[in-house]
């Protein structure tokens, strides 16, 4: 086990202390809580009741909830900006004890995904660098085992500062492998990507017969969702009051049991909704709009899906170039090559998912996950079979 | 002259400009495939860009390397297809190889595309 697993669950074992009230911290206003930065764990009073994220932290089996979530998370971060407040408030010190504003209890989900973790990690460092802080756990000894071990295993606590780098970037669990999340600006790391990907597929397939050619296209594909990024996520004109981050999150795990390969692309960027509506279109595109948008939408953001999937059908460009922005059609294109797998595009309050037979499916909610988030399931053996959730 | 792509430039050709990584398209046109190209046009001879050795190659690098001497006017298209073979033994990088060729046949100058 690594040095730092052991330290952090050292951290979630309890410490000498105060002792812990019995009511669930979810129910109480003002209440006390252990905070930790990387340094000693303290002792606090958190002046709010608790966010409680949904109970399954998965974009496509509970996306209304977790879209939700995301936006709240984000709305307060950002109301937490806007006002400089500040993130732990060793001034005040009732009893003793410094102050935070409020806080996400994760005692109460059970279950996180690759991308959910990936969005989390990234609004984290959001808002470590947003206040110059790093952004503490709170009760980290109560957060939900599964849910913490999927987020050291994709270095959320790295990214958002509580520990230092770690040299291993892949870890297994069980019948897990993840490649901890790179951040990026732009395709140089592909190659460390590239290393990542090969040590999963060797986990997967000891025997090493995972074609090179698979890696291949889903570096390829990868090469395109970092160029689209690059090209169209960051925008001059886009320069919200909460700053983004500008780069963008990759990710992987491979799970040998199910014989699968999942990558993640994340950024915070303008989102393909906000994006695909002011590009020039050919004309299929606006007979396909025309038809499938709604005039009057009965909640923010319902058309998004719809753009979405316009863009992975047709692809489009804000340059109004012709020879650009084909780049969700190259990424659909290239996981079709790969043979048996799933793609799913995430971006704002829609989503778009391609199944392992060419099917699309699209849909949207009323909340925005607060940029776009490409998401590859590769099958790894034919026999395996890629769930839809 | 052969240009082993892996070898004088990157495993990871990826990206179109600058921004999107130094291994981009434009970089490789103009530092590595122009100068090359014209060397061949001067000793009438041809170009050999050998793409075996690499990794990824989006098709916005592919476009942007290779189209992108038509599109912007450094090259006609028969003079691309004169000058220029692209090398590929390996099965699964022909699909590569092929969109080169596409890539070089449907590109249009900037003129043309205004024109058009």
């Amino acid at each position: 086990m690594h040095r730092a697993a052991n330290q952090l669950k050292r951290k979630r074992g309890g410490q000498s202390g105060p002792r812990r009230m019995k009511v669930p911290s979810s129910q109480r206003q003002m209440h006390r809580v252990q905070i930790w930065q990387g340094g000693d764990p303290e002792w606090a009073f958190a002046l709010r009741k608790p966010d409680l994220p949904p109970e399954k932290l998965c974009l496509t089996e509970q996306p209304d909830a977790c879209f939700r979530f995301f936006e709240t998370l984000r709305s307060a971060s950002s109301a937490a900006f806007k006002k400089k407040q500040i993130l732990i408030d060793r001034n005040a010190r009732p009893n003793g004890f410094a102050t935070i504003p409020g806080y996400v209890d994760f005692s109460y989900p059970s279950f996180i995904s690759t991308a959910a973790a990936v969005i989390l990690a990234s609004e984290f460092e959001r808002l470590s660098k947003a206040h110059g802080e790093v952004t503490p756990t709170v009760d980290l000894d109560r957060w939900n085992p599964d849910v913490f071990r999927k987020l050291y295993q994709i270095g959320f606590f790295e990214i958002v500062g509580i520990t230092p780098k770690r040299h291993d970037v892949v870890i297994d669990e069980g019948d897990t492998r993840t490649m901890q999340i790179i951040g990026t600006k732009n395709a140089n790391d592909l190659e460390q990507v590239d290393n990542g990907i090969q040590n999963l597929c060797n986990f997967v397939n000891p025997d090493g017969e995972i074609p090179d050619d698979l890696i291949i296209n889903l570096l390829t594909g990868l090469a395109e969702a970092i160029a689209n990024v690059t090209g169209h996520a960051y925008p001059n004109w886009f320069n919200p009051e909460y700053p983004h981050i500008n780069q963008l999150w990759i990710a992987a795990t491979a799970d040998r049991a199910r014989k699968t390969l999942t990558v993640v692309v994340y950024d915070q960027g303008v989102t393909i909704p906000v994006t695909y509506p002011r590009m020039k279109r050919r004309d299929k595109v606006m007979t396909f709009l025309a038809r499938a948008l709604r005039g009057t939408p009965e909640f923010d953001f319902q058309n998004d899906g719809t753009y979405i999937r316009a863009a992975m059908r047709y692809g489009g460009s804000r340059t109004d170039q012709r020879h650009r922005g084909k780049g969700l059609p190259q990424i659909v294109e290239v996981v079709s090559r790969s043979g048996r797998g799933k793609l799913s595009v995430f971006s704002r309050g829609g989503w778009c998912i391609r199944n392992s037979d060419g099917r699309l499916r699209s849909g949207a909610v009323s909340s925005s996950i607060g940029g776009t988030l490409v998401e590859w399931v590769l099958e790894l053996s034919p026999a395996s079979v890629v769930a839809d959730q | 002259m052969i240009i082993d792509v892996a070898k004088d430039f990157s495993r990871y050709p990826a990206g179109r400009v600058p921004e999107d990584g130094d291994n981009n398209g434009t970089r490789f046109r103009e530092h590595i495939l122009v100068p090359a190209l014209k060397d061949a046009q001067r000793n009438h001879t041809t170009v050999v860009v050998d793409i075996d050795g690499v990794r990824s190659f989006g098709s916005s690098f592919l476009e942007e390397a290779f189209a992108g001497l038509i599109r912007l006017g450094k090259f006609n298209r028969n003079d691309v297809k004169k000058l220029l073979e692209v090398r590929c033994t390996k099965p699964h990088l022909f699909i590569f190889r092929d969109a080169i060729t596409s890539y070089i046949n449907a590109a249009k100058t900037d003129e043309q595309l205004l024109a058009h």
